[in-house]
């Protein structure tokens, strides 16, 4: 289909004052201005920043959007105005400091905590992510991990998907969907899984 | 239609494969759902590490960008309940999408948790109007203040069930402090009573950093009374 | 001229000065730093500002909106973290409340000094100039505002410095960085993004997060009586040059917990020294032990150095390099 039919009727309940309904937009679409914005301020940092202003500002331009054009179309150029707009460019990064390069006597504060009670939480890196994720694209069966490639990687629809794999569209609605559960299955184990990965550090 | 049908329905919603009036019964069993809600953005993700594309999340998942909007609008329009106000400046723009025409303050009986509240803010000249909605909780003994807000309209059952959403969670940040450098009791009062004399180019600066600690900053406090506390709420 | 000049208050003078010197210099012109600074300090008090700015120090950055009101005399303002932790800061007048949604906790206290969260750069004159210089560097785009760059560079490595880049148009500072000697950067705020509106809507600086169930605390002002008097002074001539005690025993610093004894400065930098007592170190042979240091603490850009010696425990603390804190800790003896 090439009408957006999930982004308009969540832009109307938007401009009827509901927030949840704009959460929703910006889960499906915060990668991509992420990704836009880059091109301009490429501190990944920076890059969030400036995608979450971008956000703000379409939901509270959201009342002027009349649909004259697909709601991402609009996001987007919200989104290229705030990177041109902000006024950040990193050339020089504040400076760490090593206290083995201090050319003064330096010793542990009185108290310093040198074995901490609390587990520190884990961080989550991109990379992890993205590992897990492909991993379990790997892992799928071929039937499975082709449907979720056509949709994503060449974003054909379902039709077109069910054309190349010869099999009906519910076929192909189905199948997709089961890779991304199967696919959400590893993403949980590592989102929800961080205490108890901690605990194996000690 | 089991779970298992429904979330095939989200699925192919977010691939924009269904119809408005199917997409229409999604969305709204969505808004309800905080699970269904994860599984979009999950599927946001999915598509994002296929494209090979950044993550709009770096370092930690429950801060990305998405959550971060959300923390933003609740916080920056949610106020008290019953200080909703009628502002003659509303000017209903025609042609545009429905817009609430006037502050709808809901009140929902005294042993319901949540208070959603319609708010409308005048911008600034060059803004026009905003819609700002916020769920405020309050406990079950005290009322929700309805008085200000019995002349106004009410908002269908429907609407309001869209509108209820979950209360913002805050994240404490995380001490990412090396532990020589992890601060003890006596010097987050030190810093506190230096960051009044601080010249640091932001004056909270030396604050900032106590308060990203998890060391705890009440030291040297006394409670207030409920008197004290009335005159900042 | 000499009578309006008594009457008028300091600060006023100078806004009074900026705008004269603004009317005689045209704007394209101007490459006196001295000149950006005081229509810098100008803008930050007397114009209203709404904006959104990261901060970075060491290796954290932050990102907060600030809505900064002047309004009759008084200034009013909000600080909000957007970065998920929903903490807020909220200051009207002298009062001060800082909110923790995260832990449900918020504190209130008095905090006397008239400045907002974005500090401007008083205490320049004849005398700090002998340890900063203050240059003009240029004028830069910096995407999309036409800004003048100005440099406050230590003389020596005792103490940091300053960058701003100065919009041209309003006077607001767009970035600042806080660097040492070696131009090395320590700290920065930059705006994302930055308004300035004739009217800030009241409702703009209250509370914004619930704060239903939080813990209400309150840091009290320190009572002047109960004060023990600390026998401990800092040797002037033992202080970085330059520096000197500018206040004893100030009025900040809670009851119950470690007073402020002295507040040390250069005019630009300024530096807190604590001083407590603690138990007894046993002696031996009847000879003081020599000052034991505890150390330096970095947390962001400020450092701190602390000694005990003879009974006591010192601690110095301030947006300085570490060699600076440690001397001055080590400055103090007993009468």
């Amino acid at each position: 289909m090439s009408v957006d039919t999930s982004d308009l009727v969540l832009v109307q309940r938007v401009q009827r004052g509901d927030k949840t309904a704009f959460d929703l937009l910006v889960r499906k679409y915060q990668h991509k201005v992420v990704k836009l914005v880059t091109r301009y301020l490429r501190n990944p940092a920076d890059a969030e920043d400036v995608a979450q202003e971008a956000f703000i500002k379409a939901y509270r331009a959201m009342p002027q959007f009349r649909g004259d054009s697909a709601f991402y179309t609009w996001l987007y150029r919200i989104a290229i105005n705030t990177a041109k707009n902000a006024i950040v460019s990193r050339d020089r990064n504040p400076v760490e400091f090593d206290l083995d390069m201090q050319a003064i006597e330096e010793s542990q504060s009185m108290q310093a905590r040198l074995a901490d009670t609390t587990t520190p939480e884990s961080l989550l890196q991109t990379e992890e992510i993205r590992t897990t994720v492909n991993q379990a694209i790997d892992a799928l069966p071929e039937d499975l991990r082709t449907a979720i490639v056509l949709r994503e990687l060449e974003g054909l629809s379902y039709e077109d998907i069910a054309l190349a794999m010869e099999c009906p569209v519910g076929t192909v609605r189905s199948r997709i969907f089961r890779a991304r559960e199967a696919i959400d299955r590893r993403l949980s184990e590592v989102f929800e899984g961080g205490l108890g990965r901690a605990e194996e550090l000690g | 239609m089991n779970q298992q049908e429904h979330s095939s329905q989200l699925s192919a919603l977010f691939d924009n494969e269904l119809s408005p009036d199917q997409a229409e019964l999604v969305i709204r069993r969505a808004l309800k759902d905080p699970a269904m809600r994860t599984s979009w953005g999950r599927y946001a993700l999915i598509g994002a590490c296929v494209r090979g594309e950044p993550l709009a999340g770096r370092l930690r998942p429950e801060s990305d960008v998405a959550a971060r909007v959300r923390i933003r609008l609740a916080v920056e329009s949610s106020r008290a309940a019953g200080q909703a106000a009628m502002r003659d400046d509303i000017r209903p723009r025609t042609g545009t999408a429905l817009l609430a025409r006037g502050a709808m303050a809901m009140a929902i009986a005294a042993s319901v948790a949540a208070v959603s509240l319609f708010l409308i803010r005048a911008q600034g000249p060059q803004a026009g109007t905003m819609i700002a909605q916020s769920t405020v909780l309050q406990p079950a003994s005290q009322p929700a203040t309805a008085a200000s807000a019995a002349s106004v309209d009410a908002p269908g059952p429907q609407a309001l069930a869209a509108a209820a959403s979950a209360p913002p969670s805050y994240t404490t940040p995380v001490d990412d402090s090396p532990v020589g450098q992890r601060l003890d009791g006596r010097m987050v009062n030190y810093v506190v009573a230096h960051s009044e004399v601080s010249s640091s180019a932001v004056r909270f600066s030396p604050l900032s950093t106590v308060m990203n600690s998890s060391e705890d900053f009440t030291q040297d406090t006394v409670e207030m009374t409920a008197a004290e506390i009335g005159a900042y709420r | 001229m000499i009578r309006i000049a008594q009457r008028l208050s300091l600060g006023r003078l100078l806004v009074c000065a900026a705008v004269l010197a603004m009317a005689e210099l045209s704007l394209a012109g101007n490459d006196d730093p001295r000149h950006w600074i005081a229509r810098m300090n100008e803008a930050l008090a007397t114009r209203n500002y709404d904006g959104v700015f990261v901060h970075r120090v060491a290796s954290t950055r932050e990102t907060l909106r600030i809505i900064h009101r002047v309004k009759d005399g008084r200034m009013s303002e909000r600080l909000v973290s957007t970065d998920g932790s929903g903490r807020e800061f909220v200051r009207n007048g002298a009062e001060w409340v800082a909110y923790f949604p995260d832990r449900k906790v918020a504190i209130a206290e008095q905090r006397n000094r008239p400045s907002g969260f974005i500090a401007a750069l008083n205490g320049l004159s004849s005398e700090t100039e002998d340890f900063y210089e203050i240059r003009y560097v240029e004028r830069q785009r910096l995407q999309g505002v036409n800004t003048r760059v100005i440099t406050v560079r230590p003389r020596d490595g005792l103490r940091y410095g300053y960058r701003f880049w100065i919009d041209e148009k309003t006077g607001m500072p767009y970035r600042t960085q806080l660097e040492t000697a070696a131009n090395d950067v320590i700290e920065e705020i930059s705006f994302i993004s930055l308004t300035l509106p004739a009217t800030i809507d009241a409702e703009l600086l209250k509370l914004a997060v619930d704060a239903t169930g939080s813990r209400w605390l309150r840091r009290d002002a320190p009572s002047s009586s109960g004060a023990v008097r600390i026998t401990f002074q800092p040797r002037a001539e033992l202080l970085p040059a330059g520096f000197r005690v500018t206040v004893a025993n100030p009025p900040i610093g809670s009851t119950g917990g470690p007073r402020t004894r002295f507040i040390i400065s250069d005019g630009l930098a300024w530096v807190s020294v604590f001083v407590e007592t603690t138990t007894p170190v046993a002696q031996k042979n009847g000879h003081s032990k020599p000052p034991r240091p505890d150390g330096l603490v970095q947390m962001g850009a400020s450092a701190a150095y602390t000694v005990r010696t003879e009974g006591h425990r010192i601690t110095a603390i301030g947006e300085v390099p570490p060699a600076t804190v440690k001397a001055i800790a080590e400055s103090l003896r007993p009468e």
